[in-house]
């Protein structure tokens, strides 16, 4: 827990300076991505990640790049003011991007073509190793599965990989592998919200992850419904044992009875604080805002450090994430209407 | 002292030596140029020369094409020949194709550290890079952290070769084979390279054969918009070409001899002969020419009028040193002033008011605030008890003030006398009899002064129905009838324009304005006293707190010194710049003259 409430009063005075709804509107009416990344260097907060680039001719991939860098020298500003165990907590953090890299070296162990290894090297985030539990470059000197379950004996990632081992690599159940990976990232969530104990704290943001899986899975029910005729065994399968407001037996009903129309209607019954207002898009775009509501909500009202921490470092990542929508939708000449839709804030 | 004498000089020659004799007057520097549209008119058939420029034009693109090249034009005295405006059209032309500088406002701009990186390349050679046939080379930033990644490709597809780099980014080049070309630039563009167009031609290389030739129609060019520059001061009379203007009478000759060797004739005419306002240059002594600023501020004389620098500058230096009475500031004035003389006329004035400065601290008995260093000198001297003046008397103040009324009542009577002399000059003889500043407003004030002196000083009663008649109702029946006497000495109808109810009515309110202002004159003086007890005050209070702190005395006196000094003498520069301006040139100086400046060919750029 944070020595203080000098990382709430700080992130809350970052979160101040987000941008708002003026920013997207002037951005999304920018004509390349050189006039995007001039009004974020010389109009918003990411003035500091972006300074010394030439904007006139900065390839998108490198202002993506230093956008998503971005997240973690706010992360560094604010470690300042976090106390022992919030430490347990950051690291949680990027371990979404330690299981990107390592799934990349998976795909390329089952199909070792240089064009997946080039892409596996290009997209290394090298801004964040220092924070990796792992040498993230050595991913690229594996060519098999023996040498990836050796070279990550000593992280937790071992056993799930482990248990994954296949003789004939391209039987390897991939689609599994995934799923335990992001388990995975939940337990040790809740593992860092172990040291809080029984508390009222601990009790409500053991609360707020459980809602954050539930959400995920009840995206999951939808998507599989919908769009593609996948077994009700199969959708158990990939959901995260994580509950909220539905209880198992709830779950278990939607998925055997309920249509994706239903499913949405339940999520907006059980989470109408937060999806009250929201047009739905799409079920990402739905599940998205209904989170950014949350974390916001979380932001304004909680006192607890580490949950103002881990709901600015969500939001700065949704933040981030709309960026990136305008740079693509400027790039392929979507109208501003239709990016503004995409849009999570 | 004086107003320098000038001559009205015209220079004629022919159409074929227009321009050289244009050059030459001006490259004298000793003429101040009357513009051809002043001297041509219907009666005299002359005509201007219309011409274009469209050299000035040529000159910014010429010096665009060297910007965008980050070259520095070198420009020389005479070009090596001449070109025609088709040639230089043509220049420019193909300097723009040679460098490939094009006007597409899309075009990325190179930044100082692309061409720096740029300028390692050029080692290969870019027309031997854009010969290769069978290697792909290209250039460009590659984010520092995409850099490190380059060692992770096991292949031996391309090889890259590091230029330059800053915290961001490394610019290097790359080069790769045929059969790699499209997977090499696909590992690149992933990387985030950002890429740059390697130039076909060496621009370093390029420019160092062509800046010569940059330079030299650059030179022509602006030798070219110069002469056109000159041509407003070219008059045509019957196929002669007429350059016209006023040197100083000792320059004539210099002037006639820049046209040696030019097939021009020179005609020498008295400013009075001529229909065009004489220029003034005025020549002062040592003591006087710094205080030529303050009058070109207020408007130099009319040619051929007095010349009042040297009376301001031993009032202003006079008020300025009552007023700032300190020896050793004064000192301290003196030796910035007039070590500085040659960066400004400011700092002359400075060191010819310090020089008062220090006589009236002396007097006074102040020094750098001290107010009792002075007094054995002062009794040795004066044979006094302890100083010859003590300021911060309380019996002293009355004093001061009535000595500063009567300094300002001698300097109004100073300049009502300059006034009656100035008028008479110029013949005009009702101002310099009848109006407040002439013989009337004298005996008035005068009088007025000389009866307070004597009542008060000497007891001697001097009032009596002649005196006031004389002294006090003539005049102001001279100021009331000033305009109908002035006719009548001047022999013009005597009658007012408005008739005589009108007049009388204007006049006695004038009257009431002239009196009040004679009061409010002498009164304005009352401020040189106000600021002698204000200086003393001021440095009373420094004194005090160089007591009160102790051993950070000796800094507090410096910088007290140094407060007091520079706001204390700049308040008392204005004062006394006001009091010049406004009670003293408002009685005897009318400007409107025109400073001569001698053309140069610096001036014309």
């Amino acid at each position: 827990m944070s020595s203080d409430l000098a990382l709430t009063v700080k992130a809350r005075a970052m979160f101040g300076k987000r941008l708002k709804d003026d920013d997207y509107y002037q951005l999304m009416q920018k004509r390349d991505i050189g006039e995007i990344a001039a009004h974020l260097k010389n109009e918003t907060m990411f003035a500091e990640v972006l300074s010394g680039i030439n904007e006139r001719a900065i390839h998108r991939q490198h202002l993506e790049s230093l956008l998503r860098k971005d997240i973690y020298i706010r992360l560094k500003k604010l470690m300042r003011y976090s106390g022992e165990s919030d430490i347990s907590f950051i690291s949680t953090f990027s371990m979404k991007s330690e299981i990107t890299m390592i799934l990349n070296c998976v795909r390329y162990i089952m199909n070792p073509d240089e064009n997946i290894r080039d892409d596996m090297i290009a997209s290394m985030p090298l801004f964040s190793a220092k924070y990796f539990s792992f040498d993230v470059r050595h991913l690229v000197e594996i060519n098999d599965y023996g040498e990836l379950i050796q070279f990550l004996s000593e992280t937790p990632y071992r056993s799930i990989l482990a248990r994954y081992r296949h003789e004939k690599i391209e039987e390897l159940d991939y689609l599994s592998l995934e799923h335990d990976m992001e388990l995975l990232i939940f337990e040790k969530i809740f593992e860092a919200i172990g040291v809080y104990g029984k508390s009222e704290d601990g009790e409500k943001m053991r609360q707020i992850i459980c809602q954050r899986a539930e959400l995920l899975n009840l995206s999951i029910i939808y998507r599989l419904k919908k769009d593609f005729s996948t077994t009700s065994q199969k959708i158990e399968e990939l959901l995260l044992p994580y509950q909220m407001h539905f209880s198992k037996k709830q779950l278990h009903e939607m998925i055997e009875n309920s249509t994706s129309q239903e499913v949405l209607e339940a999520i907006r019954k059980k989470y109408r604080g937060y999806a009250k207002d929201i047009t739905f898009t799409s079920i990402e775009h739905f599940i998205q805002q209904i989170s950014y509501n949350m974390y916001h909500t979380f932001i304004e009202y909680e006192t607890e450090p580490t949950l103002v921490l881990m709901s600015y470092l969500y939001l700065s990542d949704m933040e981030i994430n709309n960026i990136i929508t305008i740079i693509e939708g400027v790039r392929y000449k979507v109208s501003p209407d239709r990016i503004a839709g995409l849009l999570i804030y | 002292m004086a107003i320098v004498k000038m001559k009205f000089v015209s220079a004629t020659t022919d159409e074929a030596h227009v321009n050289q004799m244009l050059t030459s007057g001006v490259a004298s520097g000793l003429i101040h140029c009357e513009p051809a549209s002043k001297i041509v008119n219907e009666d005299n058939a002359g005509k201007l020369i219309s011409d274009e420029d469209p050299y000035a034009g040529y000159c910014q693109t010429l010096s665009n094409i060297a910007h965008s090249l980050n070259y520095t034009i070198q420009e020389k005295k005479t070009s090596d020949r001449e070109y025609t405006c088709q040639q230089i059209e043509d220049f420019i032309v193909r300097m723009n194709d040679l460098f490939g500088l094009t006007t597409d406002a899309r075009k990325v701009i190179l930044t100082p550290e692309d061409q720096k990186a740029l300028k390692e390349l050029s080692v290969l050679g870019f027309e031997r890079i854009h010969n290769c046939q069978y290697l792909n080379f290209r250039f460009g930033r590659l984010p520092r952290e995409s850099f490190e990644k380059l060692y992770m490709y096991r292949d031996d597809i391309f090889i890259q070769h590091r230029l330059y780099e800053n915290s961001h980014y490394i610019w290097i080049v790359y080069v790769t084979s045929d059969s790699y070309v499209e997977r090499t630039n696909k590992i690149f563009r992933d990387l985030a390279f950002e890429p740059i167009d390697i130039p076909t031609v060496d621009i370093d290389r390029e420019l160092t054969e062509h800046h010569g030739e940059i330079d030299d129609v650059y030179t022509y060019c602006m030798n070219q918009d110069r002469l056109c520059h000159l041509h407003p001061y070219a008059a045509i009379f019957e196929d002669q070409y007429v350059m016209s203007g006023f040197v100083q009478e000792k320059d004539v000759e210099a002037y006639r001899n820049a046209f040696d060797g030019l097939p021009v004739t020179l005609e020498v005419k008295d400013p009075s002969e001529v229909d065009l306002e004489c220029p003034t240059m005025l020549k002062n002594n040592w003591l006087a020419r710094p205080f030529e600023m303050f009058l070109g501020m207020y408007g130099v004389p009319k040619y051929g009028n007095f010349d009042p620098t040297c009376f301001m500058a031993v009032t202003y230096c006079l008020l300025f040193g009552i007023m700032f009475g300190d020896l050793g500031q004064g000192l301290v004035l003196t030796i910035l002033g007039l070590a500085l003389e040659k960066k400004g006329q400011l700092f002359g004035i400075i060191g010819r008011v310090g020089i008062t400065s220090m006589i009236f601290g002396f007097l006074f008995g102040s020094t750098f605030g001290n107010e009792t260093l002075l007094n054995p000198i002062h009794q040795k001297l004066f044979g006094v008890h302890e100083k010859l003046f003590e300021i911060m008397d309380s019996s002293s103040t009355m004093t001061i003030l009535i000595g500063a009324v009567a300094i300002g009542a001698v300097l109004i009577l100073m300049t009502q006398l300059l006034n009656i002399v100035n008028r008479f000059r110029h013949n005009e003889k009702g101002e310099a009899i009848f109006s407040q500043n002439g013989i009337a407003g004298f005996v008035f004030y005068g009088s007025m002064i000389a009866g307070i002196v004597a009542t008060m000083i000497f007891q001697i009663n001097v009032i009596n129905p002649i005196t006031i008649g004389l002294c006090i109702v003539l005049p102001i029946i001279c100021f009331v009838m000033k305009e109908p006497l002035t006719a009548l000495v001047e022999h013009e109808p005597v009658t007012p324009k408005e008739g005589w109810g009108g007049y009388i009515m204007q006049s006695i309110f004038e009257l009431i304005d002239v009196l009040l202002t004679f009061v409010t004159n002498s009164m304005s003086y009352l401020r040189v006293g106000g600021f002698v007890l204000s200086h003393a005050g001021m440095m009373l209070v420094v004194t005090t707190l160089v007591e009160m702190t102790g051993n950070a005395g000796i800094p507090v006196m410096i910088f007290g010194n140094i407060f007091v000094m520079v706001l204390e003498g700049l308040i008392v520069g204005i004062q006394t710049l006001r009091l010049e301006y406004y009670e003293m040139f408002s009685r005897y100086y009318d400007a409107g003259g025109i400073p001569f400046k001698a053309m140069t060919a610096e001036k014309l750029n």
